[in-house]
């Protein structure tokens, strides 16, 4: 039996009741939650192996400190079934990896949140949505639950609120929370996970510092070579974040649909040669910008001997995963804060190594 | 039945009141050791530090710049080390800028960094993330820390218009700093 | 998308096929994969003209799964008039 330490506090039995309260406590993202009761926050405990007063890490702005007990309450509040609370634990376990700058990008201008890229086995048994309508629509339950528990950690243990502790001028939709899976057996190429030293039979969640889902499309052009360079241009927008700060630092996330995935993989079948080929056309001409960015660029050292403004300095900050329907024509880019490294974080059950 | 249940808080406690304490020169500018930090991303600070940069050494203080433009990887990594030299070195510090929302948090984290040390330190932030800066500040358990705010927005000003910023806050930064007449 | 319903949604497409003497085999029901692989058997068929076009039969073929099949799936067709 757990002693807890946090607070327990009286609510109406009415959901609607708890739903006032929680807006009015400041629990809520805005959209309705389920009760924290012991009996619910029990079973989550039981799935992770750290005991509940084991302090995680401690998440910005406030600095609260994030006790597995507290995580426990949040994750139960978004509904989070037991065998899918380690991956909460992964992912702030990830977030908190200084290089992934937390303290930056949970208090930036920027409309950055924590995007969720999990590996592994467990995707189907957890509800992990990488098919159809990953990226909106496909509701599953691992995906909508993971992405909100840990959104509600950052707000209601780290104490980010927009327009009092973060700066943020938009926001992002996926500051309510993004997790989706790779479909790694339909991807020519290791798997993400893979590719970052992990086993394939390993659950893996790797969090990506994001600015959100952009999308590109192409409905004409079926030749692999060109709409990889269509990729590498659309990603290399004048007004990336990507040109504000380091070359080196920050990666974009291309996610290919699984038709396309096929038609790259025979044309570059080691994915390093895809990153480098991306690479190789993820830059503007120094022209494009107006006259006072281009002194900037300049002043920065963006701008290379051939007059050319590169979104990235090496080809493995360009990320692939395979993920999306079959519906083919479409890719999503996720574009990068920029200083921030993404961090990945295996899922630990009790009885893991 | 009962028509009430018992939930869980999920908030964790509030960062305790510990206030670290601030620092003052208690002397003349002249014959002191003074770090100016600057950043990549601002060249209307640069501007500004420049022309605090001549101001100084006309006083007849030393002065030391620092440029910084990372928050992570190596060039993170470097900018922290230097920022930690930087507070070893000097006698007080200037340290810049906060105009945006995850530049301030750095801005106010390096100032920690000189603060820690028991030196003068003012943070140089833009008006509109004055509030930002205080409350990043307080979370890392120095509330009292010492923020000169600047006009905002300040980037894209005119080079006549920064010079004459620097020109009207530079007596306030010598007073933040504890510089005697 | 399991092997039972996809079993039975093939068998039931193929019916047509009979008629003409062909045949629909499943070579394979991948749900991780999402794949379906079948593969049309002309060797018995009395008149190979009545069987449809390449393109319009995989388009039928593939009609008819989905309405009998949940979820998104690729179908992949042998017909051995364009392996040929």
């Amino acid at each position: 039996m757990t002693v807890f330490t946090a607070e327990q506090v009286e609510v109406g039995a009415d959901p609607r009741e708890q739903y006032e309260r929680a807006i009015a406590e400041r629990w809520s993202d805005g959209a309705p939650l389920l009760p924290a009761t012991d009996d619910a926050i029990e079973a989550l405990l039981a799935a992770t192996p750290y005991p509940a007063d084991h302090a995680l890490c401690v998440l910005p702005p406030v600095n609260g400190v994030a006790t597995v007990e507290l995580i426990a309450i949040n994750a139960a509040m978004a509904g989070v079934e037991p065998a899918a609370f380690p991956v909460v634990i992964a992912a702030l376990e990830a977030i908190s990896e200084p290089e992934w700058n937390a303290f930056g990008l949970t208090t930036t201008t920027s409309s950055v949140c924590p995007m969720l890229l999990v590996n592994g086995p467990g995707r189907d048994e957890l509800g992990i949505d990488y098919r159809a309508g990953c990226m909106g629509g496909a509701a599953g339950r691992g995906s909508m639950t993971i992405g909100r528990a840990v959104a509600l950690c950052i707000r209601n243990i780290g104490g980010q609120r927009a327009g009092e502790t973060t700066k943020t001028v938009f926001g992002q939709p996926g500051r309510f929370g993004f997790c989706i899976g790779e479909w790694e057996e339909r991807s020519p190429w290791p798997s993400l996970a893979e590719r970052r030293g992990y086993s394939a039979q390993q659950d893996v969640v790797t969090v990506h510092g994001g600015k959100g889902t952009y999308p590109l499309a192409d409905i004409h052009n079926d030749d692999a070579r060109d709409l990889l360079y269509l990729i590498a241009k659309s990603v290399a927008f004048p007004l990336s974040n990507m040109y504000l700060g380091n070359v080196q630092n920050g990666e974009v996330v291309v996610a290919i649909n699984p038709m396309w995935a096929e038609r790259f993989g025979a044309v570059f079948p080691d994915v390093e040669e895809l990153q480098g080929f991306l690479r190789a056309n993820a830059w503007q001409p120094i022209e494009l910008w107006p006259e006072p960015n281009q002194k900037i660029l300049r002043d920065k050292g963006r701008v290379d001997a051939d007059g050319r403004v590169h979104l990235v300095g090496r080809p493995d900050q360009i990320v692939p995963i395979v993920c999306g329907g079959l519906g083919s024509l479409h890719a999503i880019a996720l574009p990068s804060f920029g200083e921030s490294q993404m961090q990945s974080h295996p899922v630990l059950r009790p009885g893991s190594a | 039945m009962s028509d009430t249940i018992l939930v869980r808080r999920p908030t964790a406690a509030p960062a305790g009141e510990v206030r670290a304490p601030v620092f003052d020169l208690d002397r003349p500018i002249a014959g002191v050791h003074v770090g100016i930090r600057t950043d990549k991303a601002w060249r209307s600070w640069r501007l500004i530090a420049q022309v605090w940069d001549e101001y100084l050494r006309r006083d007849g203080a030393a002065t030391t710049l620092v440029e910084t433009g990372g928050m992570v990887g190596q060039t993170g990594a470097n900018d922290r080390k230097h920022i930690d030299e930087l507070a070893d070195t000097v006698e007080c510090a200037i340290v810049g800028l906060g105009t945006c929302g995850s530049c301030t948090t750095f801005t106010i984290k390096d100032s920690v960094v000189v603060e820690a040390k028991q030196k003068p330190v003012v943070a140089i932030v833009t008006e509109e993330f004055e509030v930002h800066g205080h409350n990043v500040a307080t979370h890392l358990g120095h509330g009292d820390l010492k923020v000169l705010v600047l006009p905002y927005p300040l980037e894209a000003r005119p080079e006549a218009e920064l010079r004459a910023i620097a020109d009207e806050f530079y007596p306030r930064v010598l007073e933040l700093l504890g510089a005697a007449s | 998308m399991d092997d039972v319903s996809v079993a039975a949604a093939v068998d039931e497409v193929g019916r047509f096929l009979r008629a003409d003497g062909a045949d629909l085999l499943l070579v394979e029901a991948n749900p991780k994969t999402a794949r379906i692989h079948l593969r049309l058997v002309l060797d018995t068929v009395g008149c190979e003209e009545c069987v449809l076009p390449p393109a319009e039969l995989r388009e039928t073929i593939a009609d008819s799964l989905q309405r009998r099949i949940a979820g998104e799936f690729e179908l992949v067709l042998d017909d051995p008039r364009t392996t040929a």
